[in-house]
């Protein structure tokens, strides 16, 4: 229920200050990377975000962006967003996006980025949050293990710092190749309680995902996955942010647009879902506690701070 | 079509028949057959082939698979285990297992090595090596995918993932496949084989059911071509093979008809051939009989003639009286020569003369011709020479009487037709032969009459028919002589130089010439006289004249001599036995004649009788029985030194 609360409040920081153009209607183009259903649903329920909060966006979605004529731009993914910055100087709000990924994009397009407005809603879930879930989730397994290549975009140091802050230990392996995954994955597990899977596609892909579970499961580790399908595929657990969640984020984002005609900072998903395979829990014997005894302690700690 | 070619024939067509009916059964068989088998096995084969290829490849596939994690962990053990499963299926030869690197993480045998890999193309692709011995399957270690969303990563798409872990080699050996295939193909074959088999024998069985009645019928006609023209086709129960054997039983009818109908002409003109040459016998017949008895009446006033005259020599007679006789001896000696020539002629004709082959030295018979006729040929002032080529003993097998008369004829008619110069007789050996030739400077004979000299009654050079001439008869008896005893006479002759007749003899082989006959010295006059004198005679003949004749000249020559008018009145006699020589007629008033007379004589004083048979038959009867007897035998007129020489013998 907080989260609502959180969503109206933000809503109305945004539409007060711009009452003055609450007149004109706000032309949305809708871009998306591909016709993916994530995409898709993302799509359906960004437009149903809208149509329910009764506000006067029109939304286009269209991929032909050279002759746009639009007030904003929302870019679904990271192709998609790279189109709408490199393409256009209409105000950008990409959503669906890594952090990563985006801070890459701003790197690489900064001379268009001061002309206009251009924010993000990444994808992937704060540190802190999925430190937190951890704790909650499996307070037992404090060594966190994280395998990463080398030129993955994480501030280890201050990893490590929220970590130790939330009364665990960071094990943090880098793996120069695919040949060596192997040998780092186990030199990783070998010190570890858990392994928390990171956005490097080096290392978790489909092709890998398997290998990597085997392993793991091999060790008596599970893995925290990024999303659903990690799940799916064998994870222990993802806390992670589903389309939905996102689209109404990125609706209410659109909306404080349209009333102040400002972009705010880029922002971490503010709602999040917690998946839970329980026969690998069992396979793993580990006792999993409910989802919102886990949310509970989240927000504890959340309120605690580290 | 004669028997014989239809024979000939009848089996060729056989087998044509039996064999294209063969042939037409069997060969859609066979290449039904053939092409069943070829498709079957193709199939079969192909089957085989993918067979072990699709489980070759599942191999592979479920290798690739199980390494997946061994691979990717290096983990010896796992690896180990998942080779020695896939090792343990059949046909399975070898597994070798390479990394990411194309380096060989593990191979099922120590003893690979690398250069017996075949040419594998590593990477993200299975591939296949077929050999003759055995199968090469490579498959990439491809980890199995797990579809993760991929929000993530777009930021890492450009990382190099490597999609392969490495990839496995396996080797399916296809000793058993070629096994299997081979014993298919032996199996098939056999298969194939029997129904062949099978096929070639009720195929037979159906050409022979087919043929049979045509060959039946082949048969029936070969049958009527011999001849046997009452033969009868039944009616095989096939419409056009029925109408065949009806058309053939037609034809054969027909052909018996025309067969009857030409044996009775046939009959018709041998019965009058055989009726015309019955007439031509008996004509013939006839004539000899007559001849015969011409010649017997004939001879009966000569014969005694004849003995008259001599007798009358030995009488005392003035010189002209001598000069008158020795001119009537001659007239006799001539009629009678005449009259021999037709009994000569008459005994070659009957047949019933046999050559009787003896050995003959040839200086005898020099001998004998010189002493019958050197005189005459000294009396027409001819040189009469003989000559021999050969200081050995000349022996030829010849029958010893018709040689004699064959020289006799060809000599006296040498010096009859040649009135100037001389004749010469010579003698050599030929090989196994002796050419005996006898030439003669006379008249010669023109080239178109050589072929008619052998003709009876034909003479050369005598138009007028002189009878001192001869009858003509003399070569045709030679001719008739030397082919009994099969010698060829050759004649060759210049018209007005001369002529030579030239036969060869066959010499006698070296081991007969012991069985040399002895010589009848009919021309040793000398003593003749004295050795009939004081021997006791008995004459038995019913012809007053000549038996005048003959007593008056035995009993000139010294004999003592009893004259007898038949066989009966001589027999009845009591001192019939006291006798030395019998000289018996053959033809005698009684109921006897000569030769029986002579034979019971023999049988009443069981001791041998020593006698001469006279006669003027020449009839074929005497002679046959004249030659059974084993007398010698004179024919009339009796030339007096034959009889002189015959008691002598």
């Amino acid at each position: 229920m907080s989260r609502y609360w959180a969503i109206i409040f933000l809503l109305s920081a945004v539409v007060l200050p711009t009452g003055a153009t609450q007149a004109r209607t706000l032309k949305v183009i809708l871009v998306m990377s591909d016709s993916t259903p994530v995409y898709q649903q993302f799509s359906i329920s960004f437009d149903k975000a809208l149509a329910a909060s009764m506000a006067d966006v029109s939304v286009i979605e269209s991929q032909l962006l050279n002759k746009a004529n639009a007030d904003l731009i929302v870019a679904v993914g990271m192709k998609a967003s790279e189109l709408a910055a490199a393409q256009t100087d209409i105000p950008v709000l990409a959503t669906m996006v890594p952090r990563a990924g985006y801070e890459e994009l701003l790197s690489h397009a900064r001379s268009n980025i001061s002309t206009r407005p251009i924010s993000a809603i990444y994808l992937d879930q704060p540190w802190g949050r999925q430190i937190d879930f951890l704790r909650a989730a499996i307070p037992g397994r404090r060594r966190i293990g994280l395998l990463h290549s080398l030129n993955a975009p994480i501030d280890f140091a201050r990893l490590h710092q929220d970590v130790a802050q939330r009364g665990g230990l960071l094990v943090a392996q880098p793996t120069l190749s695919a040949s060596e995954l192997f040998s780092s994955l186990e030199s990783v597990l070998a010190l570890s309680d858990v392994l928390l899977a990171v956005p490097d596609s080096m290392i978790y892909n489909s092709s890998s995902i398997r290998n990597i579970l085997l392993t793991s499961y091999h060790h008596g580790i599970p893995l925290i996955g990024l999303s659903q399908a990690y799940v799916n595929a064998g994870a222990l657990c993802a806390i992670f942010s589903t389309p939905e969640q996102l689209a109404a984020q990125t609706s209410a984002t659109v909306i404080s647009f349209a009333q102040s005609g400002l972009l705010h900072e880029p922002q971490y998903p503010v709602d999040f879902t917690i998946a839970v395979n329980q026969q690998v829990a069992r396979s793993l014997e580990i006792e999993f506690p409910s989802s919102a005894l886990i949310r509970g302690q989240m927000d504890q700690a959340k309120e605690k701070g580290p | 079509m004669s028997g014989q070619t239809l024979r000939e024939q009848q089996p060729m067509k056989n087998i044509g028949i039996k064999q294209q009916a063969v042939t037409i059964a069997l060969i859609p068989i066979l290449l039904m057959a053939l092409f069943l088998e070829s498709y079957g096995l193709y199939t079969r084969f192909d089957d085989l082939d993918k067979a072990v290829m699709e489980r070759s490849k599942s191999l592979v596939r479920q290798l690739a698979a199980s390494c997946e994690y061994a691979v990717f962990s290096g983990n010896a053990d796992l690896l180990k285990q998942n080779i020695n499963a896939t090792l343990d299926q059949p046909d399975v030869n070898r597994v070798i297992v390479y990394d990411a690197a194309e380096n060989v993480v593990m191979a099922s045998s120590s003893k690979f090595d690398i250069r017996e890999q075949p040419p594998i193309k590593f990477g993200l692709s299975s591939s296949l090596h077929d050999t003759k011995k055995s199968l090469w399957l490579y498959e990439p270690i491809v980890p199995i995918e797990i579809k993760l969303d991929e929000l993530f990563h777009d930021v890492s798409s450009k990382s190099n993932v490597s999609k392969t872990l490495g990839g496995v080699l396996l080797e399916v050996s296809k000793n058993r496949l070629n096994d299997n295939k081979a014993h298919i193909l032996i199996i098939t074959l056999l298969i194939t084989f029997c129904v062949l088999l099978l096929s070639v024998i009720v195929a037979f069985r159906l050409a022979h059911k087919i043929t049979k009645p045509i060959l039946e019928l082949n048969n029936v006609i070969f049958d009527i071509g011999k001849g046997k023209l009452d033969t009868h086709i039944s009616t095989p129960g096939v419409i056009e093979l029925d109408q065949l054997a009806n058309g053939v039983n037609s034809m054969a009818q027909l052909l018996l008809l025309d067969r009857n109908f030409l044996h009775a002409r046939i009959e018709e003109a041998t019965e009058s051939l055989r009726n015309k040459t019955k007439q031509a016998e008996d004509a013939s017949q006839a004539k000899s009989r007559f001849l015969a008895a011409a010649s017997h009446d004939l001879r009966q006033p000569i014969a005694a003639s004849s003995l008259f005259v001599d007798t009358l020599e030995l009488t005392d007679l003035n010189p002209h009286q001598h000069k008158i006789v020795g001119r009537l001896k001659e007239s006799m000696s001539s009629f009678s020569g005449l009259l021999n020539s037709l009994l000569d002629i008459s005994k070659l004709d009957s047949g019933t003369r046999k050559p009787n082959f003896a050995m003959l030295d040839i200086h005898r018979l020099h001998v004998w011709v010189e002493s019958n006729f050197q005189p005459l040929a000294e009396n027409k002032g001819l040189r009469l020479n003989i000559y021999s080529s050969c200081r050995k003993p000349l022996v030829v097998k010849t029958d010893i009487d018709l040689i004699h008369m064959v020289m006799m004829n060809l000599v006296s008619n040498a010096i009859k037709f040649t009135s100037r110069g001389g004749i010469l007789i010579s003698a050599r050996p030929r090989g196994s032969e002796v050419l005996l030739q006898i030439w003669d400077t006379g008249i010669g004979i023109a080239e178109e009459n050589i072929e008619h000299i052998y003709d009876e009654f034909y003479q050369v050079g005598n138009p007028q028919r002189d009878r001192m001439a001869g009858l003509g008869l003399g070569l045709a008896i030679v001719k008739r002589s030397a082919e009994l005893i099969g010698v060829k006479v050759t004649c060759q002759s210049r018209l007005g130089r001369g002529t030579v007749f030239s036969l060869c003899l066959p010499a006698a082989a070296s081991d007969e010439l012991g069985q040399l006959h002895p010589e009848i010295a009919i021309g040793n006059r000398t003593g003749a006289k004295s050795s009939l004198h004081g021997k006791r005679f008995v004459v038995v003949e019913d012809d007053i004249p000549i038996a005048a004749g003959l007593v008056s000249w035995l009993e000139l020559n010294g004999g003592e001599v009893r004259h007898f008018l038949s066989a009966e009145e001589a027999l009845c006699d009591l001192a019939i036995g006291h006798t030395d020589f019998y000289i018996a007629d053959y033809m005698l008033s009684g109921t006897l004649n000569g030769i029986q007379f002579l034979n019971q004589l023999r049988q009443k004083f069981a001791v041998p009788i020593r006698a001469v048979l006279i006669t003027g038959d020449t009839s074929t009867a005497f002679i046959k029985n004249a030659i059974e007897c084993e007398w010698p035998v004179l024919h009339k007129p009796i030339d007096t030194s034959l009889l002189h020489a015959a008691l002598e013998m």
